[in-house]
């Protein structure tokens, strides 16, 4: 069985989500789903779709490299940490110092999409800096 | 009833006289009306002899040659097809870049595990590999940040508990 057969239905959730870019390529036994989203949801249903084949997400032979990108700089995006404050570091990097912190659930402020990992971000009370993207919903 | 007899020899011989006329339409000619109902198709070429199409050169996709077998079937007079023409190989896409192992996307694994205790990565010889026990939902955030960093094949050994 193919690797576009065994993810069938990642491949197809990747198609209908609406992903720009969309590359699906098999090359070296990993097959490589490739493509930006525009919003955190159309970036979870492909996710998801691998989830319901591979419940652990420890699969190596596919990668997904779907990001939310294209965002507006004041796009409103919401914090999503497990449970603790998300820091706001100086710099984009976790040695960085920590010059704010938003707490989960609450709505900040794109000011830029600096790279895949790292957004620039600004809280209600000004506070501004980068912040890991994992925990920001767009 | 001798009249009618008549007409009917007639009308036969007319449609006689109409195949043979028919058959009249020169290879020349023939070829000629072929290549033009192949013009939408460069770089093949058509040839009528003794009223059948040899069709070559190549084409960009399949649809195209059938489409273009099609329409040689359509010139009236032609009465086959040869189909000895070529597909063009669909165009490959670009390889998927892949990135080395190295100290910059270490840190990069380091930085998406800091908030994921329990899971550990590192370079053995040039693969990145990752251990440790997690919950599945952590497991889903170590590779929705590793396979974004595009390494190639590496060993995912983390146990989701």
């Amino acid at each position: 069985m193919s690797l576009q057969d065994k993810y069938a239905s990642v491949v197809s959730a990747a198609q209908s989500a609406g992903l720009s870019d969309l590359s699906v390529q098999e090359q070296d036994s990993v097959l490589y789903i490739t493509g930006k989203a525009s919003s955190s949801a159309s970036k979870d249903t492909v996710w998801n779709a691998l989830g319901t084949i591979d419940p652990s997400y420890t699969a190596t032979d596919i990668n997904i490299d779907v990001q939310v990108s294209g965002l507006a700089a004041g796009a409103s995006l919401t914090v999503a940490t497990d449970e603790s404050n998300l820091n706001i570091r100086q710099e984009p990097s976790t040695e960085a110092a920590v010059v704010g912190k938003a707490a989960k659930g609450e709505v900040v402020t794109l000011v830029e999409q600096s790279s895949d990992d790292w957004w620039k971000i600004k809280t209600k009370d000004g506070e501004e800096g980068y912040a890991y993207s994992r925990y920001l919903k767009a | 009833m001798k009249k009618t007899l008549k007409i009917a020899a007639l009308a036969l011989m007319v449609s006689m006289t109409a195949v043979s006329c028919k058959k009249k339409v020169s290879d020349a000619e023939l070829t000629t009306q072929a290549t033009t109902a192949i013009t939408a198709y460069p770089g093949t070429s058509v040839e009528v002899k003794e009223g059948e199409a040899h069709l070559s050169g190549t084409f960009a996709t399949e649809a195209d040659k059938q489409a273009a077998i099609d329409a040689l079937k359509k010139v009236q007079g032609i009465k086959d097809v040869h189909d000895m023409a070529t597909v063009a190989p669909a165009p490959t896409a670009a390889p998927v870049e892949v990135n080395m192992v190295d100290a910059a996307v270490l840190q990069k694994v380091n930085d998406a595990l800091k908030d994921i205790p329990g899971v550990k990565a590192e370079d053995m010889n040039g693969t990145l590999t990752l251990t440790g026990t997690t919950t599945a939902a952590n497991a889903r955030k170590v590779k929705e940040s590793v396979d974004a960093l595009k390494v190639g094949k590496y060993d995912n050994k983390i146990t989701v508990k």
